[in-house]
């Protein structure tokens, strides 16, 4: 316990690990930053015991879905409201959340990366409770091929066991807009 | 480029035959889905005309599978890591 405490006060003092080599800190904190800014401003306090970190402390295939492989791992400390979004029963539970609200599918698709090999054409918004004690790991979706149809870029929060049954899932609206389409004639998934 | 897109062909057929292996009933929607990623990959990749990853571009295929109950240390999310990461670090241009 008490060398816990002490390492928690002597990190934040600590000089940041050196980046691997194609890593751009400055650039990754600014989107990481501003991921985060835009999290906050969407009036979704968050309650949090941030542990920190400058990569992603996740087995790296999962961290590879954050971009530059960047996230920051939490613990909740109360209930958060996350959102999910889905089309059908096959897709509605899942360990990928995020802070954003879209109004449309086809935004959802694009910032979330939804590549629709996938099936989800997220048709609608689900409003996910986790309880106070959850670990969740959030940084900014990373673009997917066809990335002209995919770029990513939204606010992605991901959880490692979304069975939990402590996890409220909550319907909330259907979201409208044009369908989807892909200015890419490419078949990649 | 092309030799390092023909070099993930192996890791392809390699997650395949992890996908194979997946359970029927009602996870046979996602394997499927999964099969047809990885084919799409894999022909993309076999005729050199897969998008070069510029370093952070991803398949989706690990977020596809990790995102619905896959084990996050199950020999398919690895393999479907390998693909991504031969992707992201040597097919860049």
């Amino acid at each position: 316990m008490h060398s816990a405490m002490v390492r928690r006060r002597i990190l934040p003092a600590s000089p940041p690990a050196p980046p691997a080599p194609h890593h751009r800190p400055a650039l990754l904190a600014t989107v990481v930053a501003a991921a985060i800014g835009s999290a906050l401003g969407s009036g979704n306090a968050f309650a949090q015991t941030p542990t920190g970190s400058p990569t992603c402390p996740l087995p790296a295939e999962i961290a590879a879905t954050f971009l530059q492989s960047t996230c920051s791992r939490s613990t909740l400390t109360a209930p958060q409201t996350f959102y999910r979004y889905f089309s059908s029963d096959s897709n509605r539970k899942g360990r990928y959340l995020t802070t954003d609200q879209f109004r449309e599918s086809s935004e959802v698709i694009r910032k979330l990366a939804l590549n629709q090999a996938w099936g989800n054409q997220a048709k609608r918004q689900l409003s996910v409770t986790l309880p106070a004690g959850t670990v969740i790991y959030q940084g900014v979706v990373a673009p997917q091929a066809p990335s002209d149809c995919y770029p990513g870029g939204g606010q992605q929060t991901f959880i490692e066991n979304s069975k939990d049954p402590a996890i409220v899932w909550t319907d909330g609206p259907d979201l409208g807009g044009q369908p989807f389409s892909c200015p890419s004639t490419s078949p990649t998934p | 480029m092309t030799a390092n897109l023909t070099n993930l062909v192996p890791l392809i057929d390699q997650a395949l035959a992890a996908a194979s292996q997946r359970s029927q009933g009602a996870h046979q929607e996602r394997a499927q889905q999964l099969t047809n990623a990885l084919q799409a990959v894999r022909q993309q990749a076999a005729a050199g005309t897969l998008e070069p990853s510029r370093g952070v571009v991803t398949l989706g295929l690990t977020r596809g599978v990790a995102d619905l109950g896959e084990p996050l240390d199950s020999p398919l999310i690895q393999a479907l890591g390998a693909i991504e990461k031969y992707y992201q670090e040597h097919c860049r241009e």
